[in-house]
């Protein structure tokens, strides 16, 4: 059958949506993260938890890391009315300083997020969220050598991509 | 030319496609694999197989590995009427168990998926694709990395995405 224009804009909002989740874990933008989900909306990852009680979990868990970032490939969405599914493939790489477990290295996670979405007042965002790590990997980080002379990404709202709202 | 709001569903459309071709070989789905190619369908990797031939393939191929992932980021996509040309870059990673041959690791292709989409019936779907191999590389999965415990995924309809899935 066809899609419609309208499934079409539903299913370009709610992709958006994890691009923002994305921006928001790598930035620390908790009022960003916030933004994606209906405040009664719960999570599963390493057990359930709130709206208010994953956001407490994200600050606790992202300062270990020097650095994230997730990246988005393949979102499956399909959309029912004013309810939708989704499922978004991230490969989220997370920076370890060097420490008394080895030398400077990156955490690889590749998961899945799991999504149900609905659409209140003309507003889609995240209803429940299910994390699934399908697989995980430790790579070293090597020597690179001098950084390339371009601007490095921040994790607060003096990243460079703030100045350009 | 400006696009048409017909071009970008029917692009949406075909690109759906492709990522619904990545979950049904991760998650091992025949019958979600079988969804996105006309019965006709011609798959070359090799050498041309039917859908039949293919679905075989593939089960016997994504048995020899512990996980896979197929993780799509360009779609290119060129409508010609109830026709379309589309070009997918797809980095899969494969999960090679330790053994006699090595330890454990991850063999990783980028490839790209090259269609011939065909609109019949008030779908699209592939009638005939190319498989194209751009490089391909074995990473080593180091021992003891920090496991962030187990998540309850699955490659079969056990996974937790399909409990989720609404019905239609």
């Amino acid at each position: 059958m066809k899609k419609t224009l309208d499934e079409v804009l539903a299913e370009a909002a709610i992709r958006d949506i994890q691009m923002r989740y994305c921006r928001a874990c790598d930035r620390m933008d908790f009022e960003l993260l916030r933004s994606c989900f209906h405040p009664d909306a719960t999570t599963e990852y390493f057990g359930t938890a709130d709206l208010d009680g994953f956001i407490e979990m994200g600050r606790q868990a992202l300062p270990n890391f020097v650095k994230t970032t997730h990246n988005t490939g393949n979102q499956n969405v399909e959309v029912n009315g004013d309810t939708a599914w989704a499922e978004h493939y991230t490969v989220a790489t997370h920076r370890l300083a060097a420490d008394d477990k080895g030398p400077e290295r990156d955490f690889i996670t590749s998961v899945r997020y799991v999504d149900r979405l609905e659409c209140r007042d003309g507003d889609w965002r995240i209803a429940k969220r299910v994390l699934i790590l399908d697989w995980t990997r430790v790579d070293p980080v090597g020597d690179i050598g001098d950084e390339p002379a371009v601007q490095t990404g921040r994790r607060d709202k003096s990243d460079a991509s703030y100045s350009l709202l | 030319m400006q696009k048409s709001i017909d071009d970008v569903v029917a692009e949406a459309a075909i690109k759906d496609v492709h990522i619904r071709y990545c979950r049904a070989n991760d998650r091992r789905d025949e019958e979600l694999m079988r969804s996105c190619f006309h019965a006709d369908a011609v798959v070359e990797l090799h050498e041309e197989l039917s859908v039949d031939g293919f679905i075989e393939l593939g089960r016997a191929v994504l048995s020899m590995y512990t996980q896979t992932w197929h993780n799509t980021g360009n779609q290119l996509v060129e409508l010609e009427g109830d026709a379309a040309w589309a070009e997918h870059y797809t980095i899969s990673t494969h999960r090679i168990a330790a053994s006699a041959d090595g330890p454990e690791r991850d063999f990783v292709v980028s490839g790209r998926y090259v269609d011939r989409m065909e609109w019949r019936d008030g779908e699209w779907k592939i009638a005939r694709r190319k498989m194209i191999v751009d490089l391909s590389r074995t990473d080593p999965v180091p021992p003891g990395e920090p496991g962030m415990g187990g998540s309850g995924g699955s490659r079969d309809r056990s996974d937790p995405s399909y409990a989720m899935r609404l019905s239609k």
